[in-house]
């Protein structure tokens, strides 16, 4: 046989890979989370005891995205950046929850209101994995860069990437025997509230007198003003 | 009949409500689901003009829905009769205030949502008022037409499984979105206001409700917002998707047999 060829009956899985995960803990349920999702979604509603952590999981790692911001400028943004990340995605969450639900039951998902709180929780507990992956490259960017629209740029970049890849497993969870364009639709829904949710808790990154914003703004014109700011607030940003 | 069901659109739990002794409570029950999820929706609509405004929406909204019901009830009933569907006035009924209390639990289920855009949408009193309006309205009636849309369209398959005509079913389809969607946009113009344009006063009604229609307040903010171009792409572009969705919808509930 040539060298190249291989045999196909040979087994080619590494030889130290459990095949079968069985979810007991939390560190065994991160790690179904990522590799088999829908045998951690099966066993949600015998192991009650993981949704806390896994939802403690979801709010720190946004608490820590929130610290990266916060380092951008220091002094108040480093509590209050934390807290407005952790606490804007769990005020998006719960608001985008009936929603989600009335959709699923729309895409003809399996699922009932159980199943739909488990794969939600699934959903928001990998968000919360990827951007604690992302965190430490977003970090070295904060601490290399003045421009604040970069700055901008780059944690909206991470979000996205974060949320897009999360969305998968989503619609993965929710669906019946194909994608259906009733969860997209929602996905569509959820990320504007989550970026709505930044605006109407700015500043996440940079600085400003007031810990909450005294002026309401849709997070299109937040950011048309961000890229073209006016010279008082050049000064105030940093 | 549960709201997760009526989403479904299972035809095999909603065909036994046309049953002669159901067909009343169902009405009952369907009536109020609309005040509800109707009402909600509404006050988190109102809400960008204060509290007043809100309490008039959450009234209004729900009426609107029972008078574009009572305007295109009798056009949708003869046309079921006169396209061979089989299926009589009461069941029409029934099957629209169905599509009504989907439309109105799917709003609901966004009312979380619309509430927090109107606690953040830029106030009536401030310098962006007018753009803040226009992205309001136009959104607002997104959300709708879009509630509107999914539930007349969740339902084809049960008006399929009432009549074996697949046509009629296709045509009756059609024209139950059409007189709902060209009737219900004016009547909600005629009620006005909903969001409250930000140089008037919050009232119940407008003194003059036949000024104007719905489709010349939509055009005129999706100009302001827009200009001429962007709201040409974006009107084509929405009747391209709803065109593409039709068929595609047609398409497979015509490879499906019926769910009876």
């Amino acid at each position: 046989m040539n060298e190249t060829e291989l045999d196909l009956n040979e087994d080619l899985s590494p030889p130290n890979l459990p095949h079968e995960i069985e979810v007991t803990n939390f560190s065994s349920a991160i790690e179904s989370l990522l590799r088999n999702p829908l045998k951690l979604l099966h066993a949600l509603p015998e192991k009650r005891h993981l949704v806390f952590p896994l939802a403690l999981l979801a709010l720190l790692s946004a608490g820590i995205l929130g610290l990266v911001f916060g380092t951008y400028t220091g002094g108040t943004q480093l509590w209050a950046a934390p807290l407005k990340v952790g606490g804007g995605l769990l005020l998006a969450a719960l608001i985008c929850f009936p929603s989600l639900y009335i959709f699923s039951c729309l895409a003809n998902s399996p699922l009932r209101l159980g199943g739909i709180s488990a794969a939600y929780l699934c959903y928001l507990s990998l968000l919360g994995l990827l951007l604690i992956a992302f965190a430490p490259i977003l970090w070295i960017f904060t601490q290399s860069s003045n421009s604040l629209p970069f700055v901008g740029f780059l944690a909206l970049v991470v979000w996205l990437l974060s949320f897009f890849l999360a969305s998968s497993l989503l619609r993965k969870l929710t669906r019946r025997a194909h994608s259906s364009w009733q969860m997209h639709l929602w996905l569509l829904i959820f990320l504007t509230v989550t970026l709505q949710m930044s605006t109407a808790l700015r500043p996440l990154l940079g600085n400003s007198v007031h810990i909450l914003p005294q002026e309401k703004k849709f997070f299109v014109t937040h950011w048309m003003e961000n890229l073209n700011p006016a010279p008082a607030q050049l000064q105030t940003n940093r | 009949m549960t709201p997760a069901t009526l989403a479904r659109g299972q035809s095999l739990h909603l065909v036994p409500l046309f049953e002669p002794a159901e067909i009343k409570p169902a009405i009952l029950r369907s009536i109020l689901t609309i005040l509800l999820g109707a009402g909600c929706y509404g006050f988190t609509v109102g809400l960008w003009r204060g509290s007043e405004m809100a309490l008039y929406v959450a009234i209004k909204t729900p009426s609107l829905l029972f008078i574009t019901l009572l305007a295109t009830g009798l056009l949708n009933g003869v046309l079921g009769l006169l396209l061979g569907t089989g299926i009589g006035f009461r069941q029409s009924l029934l099957c629209q205030l169905l599509a009504f209390s989907l439309a109105s639990i799917v709003l609901a289920s966004l009312a979380p949502i619309t509430f927090f855009l109107a606690l953040e949408a830029p106030p009536a009193d401030s310098a962006q008022a007018a753009t803040s309006h226009s992205f309001y309205l136009l959104c607002h009636t997104a959300l709708i037409g879009l509630g509107g849309f999914l539930a007349v369209t969740r339902l084809f398959g049960l008006i399929k499984s009432l009549t074996p005509n697949l046509p009629a079913a296709r045509i009756t389809l059609l024209s139950w979105l059409a007189s709902n969607a060209l009737v219900g946009a004016q009547l909600s113009y005629l009620l006005r206001p909903f969001f409250g344009s930000p140089a008037l006063e919050v009232e119940f009604l407008r003194a003059d409700p036949f000024n104007g229609t719905f489709y010349e307040a939509v055009w005129n903010a999706l100009y302001r917002l827009f200009k001429l171009e962007g709201s040409l792409l974006i009107l084509s572009l929405t009747l391209l998707i709803l065109i593409l969705f039709l068929n595609s919808l047609f398409k497979k509930q015509a490879s499906k047999p019926n769910e009876l």
